[in-house]
């Protein structure tokens, strides 16, 4: 029989590893990439208790992209200090821009995460700065899970054979 | 008259984990600290509909060391308490009790359930990149990616899925490619020191 198709969901960076989650019928399916492995785990619906969906500041990007942008900035206010012509001090100056917008980009633009917790696995998928699509699957699990479980609920209620 | 609520309905806030009171199983909440989130509660009947109150069960039936109206349907493989299907967890086709669960969860990390491929098509095409960087170990990187491709196309035909083909089909095409230059550049020192050596 061939696997039914699977939709890509979002994904999820971590330090060195990458998660990507899809929806492959009445489960997620979840993709862990730690450099040349990957580890395929899958969370059946039927077991879900919970999935929340909330918005958050990605501290670590904002630090990283501030941190980088200062930097830059820096040398370049002591490289003007010293040198008046503008060749000297624009790259460090142009570095020092991309840092700042990109820490504004972070302010502005807030992470939407959505969180599927079952007794035991909990799934999270990332969407930076694109709330609709993290809404659009916050629904679309919530309704496959609903009707996953409608559906595994009824017949137990009927007395079995055997 | 108003509709008829539901039992007491509590979810935790993503960002701070304070139990917020939900109205309904589908509700937007927010927690003391602020935090906005949606929720959606569910009673999974794989957990639910296999436990069975003592009561309804034959009398002699063992209840349940933490649900005592719940009758046992197994004991931990670990600690040997009996557990009804709600305590019931499955940790590597053994059954164990939610805190033994945790336990082996905080101690050593759980050698998850589930499939475990190595994604060769990516390796041959980053093999490939630089073997054509690199070009003096082409010899010996160039078939390698050639290797490595072969051997995803082999495990995308196995699995029935494939893991990134093109990738794979890209880094044995620079594997053919890297490899022929790097035979040519060997080739041309050896002819160069043939004819008396490398000038400055």
């Amino acid at each position: 029989m061939a696997a039914s198709a699977r939709e890509f969901l979002g994904k999820r960076r971590a330090f060195g590893e990458v998660q990507r989650a899809y929806l492959r019928g009445a489960a997620l399916e979840v993709d862990t990439y730690d450099w040349y492995d990957l580890r395929r785990r899958r969370i059946q619906l039927d077991e879900v208790q919970r999935i929340t969906l909330h918005r958050e500041l990605r501290r670590g990007n904002l630090v990283a992209f501030l941190a980088f942008g200062l930097l830059f900035a820096a040398v370049a206010a002591l490289i003007a200090l010293g040198a008046r012509e503008v060749s000297a001090w624009i790259t460090f100056a142009i570095f020092a821009a991309v840092g700042l917008l990109g820490a504004l980009w972070t302010l502005v633009f807030w992470s939407s995460v959505v969180t599927v917790t079952s007794p035991r696995a909990k799934v999270v998928i990332v969407h930076a700065g694109r709330p609709r699509r993290s809404r659009e699957v916050f629904r679309l699990i919530a309704d496959r899970t609903r009707e996953t479980q409608a559906a595994s609920s009824s017949p137990s209620d009927a007395p079995r054979a055997g | 008259m108003t509709a008829p609520r539901e039992e007491s309905l509590r979810a935790p806030c993503p960002r701070c984990g304070e139990d917020v009171d939900a109205p309904l199983r589908r509700a937007s909440l927010r927690c003391s600290w602020g935090h906005a989130f949606e929720v959606a509660l569910f009673s999974p009947p794989s957990v639910v509909g296999r436990s069975r109150p003592a009561a309804l069960v034959a009398s002699a039936q063992t209840p349940c060391a933490r649900h005592a109206r719940n009758a046992a349907v197994a004991a931990c493989e670990r600690c040997g308490t009996f557990m009804c299907a709600l305590c019931r967890v499955e940790l590597e086709g053994t059954p164990v009790c939610l805190p033994c669960f945790e336990r082996a969860q905080a101690d050593q990390g759980l050698g998850e359930s589930g499939t475990v491929l190595r994604d060769w098509n990516r390796l041959a095409l980053n093999l490939g990149l630089f073997s054509i960087a690199f070009f003096p170990f082409a010899p010996i990187g160039g078939p390698l990616a050639v290797v490595l491709g072969l051997r995803g196309r082999r495990q995308d035909r196995r699995t029935g899925e494939p893991l990134h083909p093109v990738l794979g089909m890209v880094g044995m095409v620079l594997g053919v490619i890297a490899f022929a230059v790097g035979v040519l550049f060997f080739m041309s020192l050896f002819r160069e020191t043939g004819r008396g050596g490398i000038r400055a």
